[in-house]
């Protein structure tokens, strides 16, 4: 039919997102994702690594605890997306220096803390909880020109198949952090070997370029089976007919997952140029 | 797809003959007889047969009158020669009488009216003391009867319960407006704080007129961005007590402006503080969630909608009542066609170009 050709040939818009999300993904189950930090013990739980959780601060008392924090660690909303006030943190004497080298004082942090837990940047509740989580880094294969902070390699998932990827890489202006929409930049992943497809993003000027970056031509993501294994397991304890799942390869090349996303961006697109709905009738059509 | 609209479009439809049915039931059981309102609709007998109308309540006028050129038109003829006296305001005049007969909360009343040009009053027929023997009249409100029958059931007209004043207009106009903000999202990609935001400015752009309205809203919302940007944000206090303070500066700021000048009243004031508390904390919300030129952006793009639907508000606003009824049913019907669009946005054709170009086949 016309139109079923019409929708074929194009993008994934946010309409259908929205609407594929309304219709078979469970809230209670995008509820579940949203918890981080329950979400995180449930994959541990069925074999799949993440990054440890030190400390989950419920309330103000339990800032008294920030002074005792460990050297290196990574402090974010429980319920956060897009990076929105996550900080990669490590002390220098009594100051907190995070990747763009910003320094905080104690006071500074538990401002921050308190932000969380107002719900600052958890989008529309009103209070969440703070994660004071182990910090990781990045396998050298992952270090290209300027490491900053954590790269991560984020797999879209339909129906627990993952159907795009895209390697997404921190700059100076994310602070660390390789969300897209906090100024990280992607690279797209071709899905059956894992090699870099397109290269962009969204940049402002005086940004690195991602050519500036410095991938090399022969890149292939290393474990890149396993962290596709890793995201089909995960999409599936999720229950969640799309995910973005967010995979790490850390210092010791072991593929750990960050989190999963129950409404994953559809910027992927633009970073692969391709249409995620071509996609997704591949999956129906097997 | 096609058909969960239709059967949402027929499960609204239901629900609202349903409230509508209950309403009127509602309306039937608390009504009692014998009350008038100021405006009344009631039928007259003329020799084509019924003509149905609206006509003013006076207590204070001891005559009926009708405009004379209404009872022409009709055929009903002054009868030669008799006049009355009635005292106005420019002294004593006489005036041509008319025979009438006519049906008021199922009661006939036979009276002697006065012919008038009534062509700039609202109703062509107002109806005096001298008709009303046996009935109450609560002047604050209208519409309470109905002309032919005291005792059967009868179907409210919606338009009769709000849309004779024109807070009742603006009623109507809102989820009207709403849908156009939720058009403008769905199709469009067009963003904005919200629904409640735009819908709300522009109700009260309609109100105060836009260019003070405009004013208004430019002084709230520089002075509350000011607020938090200058002195909020170094203070460093959390996000609720913070706009707690703004809503406490603009009230301070506004009634400072109101004892100084009498431009603004607090008053007008009322609902623009309001937003901008609103708009306020959501733009500096998503200054942290996204960039400052996007939250700008999208405050921006707030406003040019607020402006957009006041315009089309200020264009409902003078149409008749059959006209507004009809808006609200279509937008019921486009918030639910655009609801079930899951084609591409407008801003989306722009985001995702290049795809196009390699996929189309
Ligand atoms: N434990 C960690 N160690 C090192 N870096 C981290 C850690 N946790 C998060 N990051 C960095 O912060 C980024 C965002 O993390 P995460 O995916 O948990 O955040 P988010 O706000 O949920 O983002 P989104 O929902 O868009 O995926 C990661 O891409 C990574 O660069």
């Amino acid at each position: 039919m016309f139109i079923d050709r019409f929708f074929r040939c194009q993008p994934l818009g946010l309409n259908y997102r929205n609407f594929v999300i309304r219709e078979q993904s469970p809230a209670g189950l995008l509820q579940r994702v949203r918890d981080k930090n329950s979400f995180k013990r449930i994959m541990r739980e069925h074999g799949v690594a993440t990054p440890e959780t030190y400390e989950l601060i419920h309330d103000f008392l339990d800032m008294s605890l920030v002074g005792a924090f460990p050297k290196e660690f990574v402090l974010k909303p429980n319920r956060g997306s897009g990076g929105k006030g996550i900080i990669l943190f490590e002390r220098q004497g009594d100051a907190f220096v995070n990747p763009a080298g910003d320094r905080y004082k104690l006071k500074a942090v538990e401002r921050h803390i308190r932000r969380i837990l107002d719900g600052d940047f958890s989008g529309h509740i009103a209070c969440d909880l703070a994660i004071i989580e182990e910090r990781v880094y990045p396998s050298e294969k992952l270090r290209f020109k300027d490491a900053l902070g954590m790269p991560d390699i984020r797999i879209f998932c339909f129906h627990f198949e993952p159907v795009m990827a895209m390697l997404r890489y921190p700059t100076r202006k994310s602070k660390g952090r390789s969300n897209l929409t906090a100024g990280g930049v992607g690279i797209g992943l071709e899905l059956s070997r894992g090699t870099p497809t397109y290269i962009h993003a969204k940049w402002a000027a005086g940004e690195p370029r991602p050519e500036t970056i410095g991938i090399p031509e022969s890149f292939a993501m290393p474990k890149w089976e396993e962290m596709k294994e890793t995201a089909r397991t995960c999409s599936r304890l999720s229950g969640l007919a799309l995910t973005g799942v967010d995979i790490i390869l850390d210092a010791a090349e072991q593929v750990r997952v960050l989190e999963v996303n129950g409404r994953p961006g559809l910027e992927i697109q633009n970073i692969n140029e391709d249409s995620l709905l071509k996609r997704f009738n591949h999956i129906l059509e097997q | 797809m096609f058909k969960r609209t239709l059967w949402g479009i027929a499960v609204v439809f239901i629900v609202v003959v349903l409230l509508w049915l209950g309403l009127s039931w509602v309306a039937q059981v608390l009504r009692q007889p014998g009350i008038l309102g100021s405006y009344e609709r009631v039928i007259l007998h003329t020799p084509s047969g019924g003509f149905e109308l609206t006509a003013t309540v006076d207590t204070g006028a001891d005559l009926t009158s009708i405009d004379r050129e209404l009872a022409l038109s009709l055929g009903l003829a002054p009868e030669p020669g008799v006049t009355r006296r009635i005292i106005t305001e420019i002294g004593v005049v006489e005036r041509q009488a008319v025979r009438l007969r006519f049906q008021l909360d199922g009661r006939e009343i036979t009276s002697e009216a006065t012919l008038a040009d009534r062509t700039a009053f609202t109703n062509r027929m107002l109806v005096g003391k001298a008709d009303l023997s046996g009935f109450v009249v609560d002047s604050s409100r209208q519409f309470l009867t109905r002309p032919a029958d005291a005792g059967t059931f009868y179907f409210v007209d919606p338009g009769a319960l709000l849309g004779t004043s024109r807070l009742g207009r603006i009623i109507i106009m809102l989820p009207v407006l709403a849908s156009i903000v939720v058009l403008l999202r769905l199709l469009a990609g067009i963003r904005t704080y919200g629904v409640f935001a735009p819908t709300i400015i522009a109700i009260t752009l309609m109100d105060l007129g836009v260019l003070p309205g405009a004013a208004i809203y430019l002084f709230t919302v520089v002075a509350g961005m000011a607020t938090k940007v200058l002195i909020l944000n170094r203070l460093r206090l959390p996000r609720i007590a913070e706009f707690a303070l703004v809503m406490s500066v603009l009230v301070a700021l506004l009634s400072a402006v109101t004892a100084l000048s009498g431009f603004i009243s607090i008053q007008t004031a009322f609902f623009p503080l309001i937003v901008t508390t609103h708009l306020v904390e959501q733009t500096s919300r998503s200054v942290e969630e996204h960039t400052f030129s996007e939250a700008l952006l999208l405050l921006g793009s707030t406003i040019a909608v607020a402006l957009l639907l006041a315009g089309a508000g200020s264009l409902l606003l003078g149409q008749s009542l059959a006209v507004l009824w009809t808006a609200f049913a279509g937008s019921i019907v486009a918030t639910l066609v655009a609801g079930n669009y899951l084609g591409l946005r407008l801003s989306e054709f722009i985001r995702f170009k290049f795809l196009r170009r390699t996929h189309v086949h």
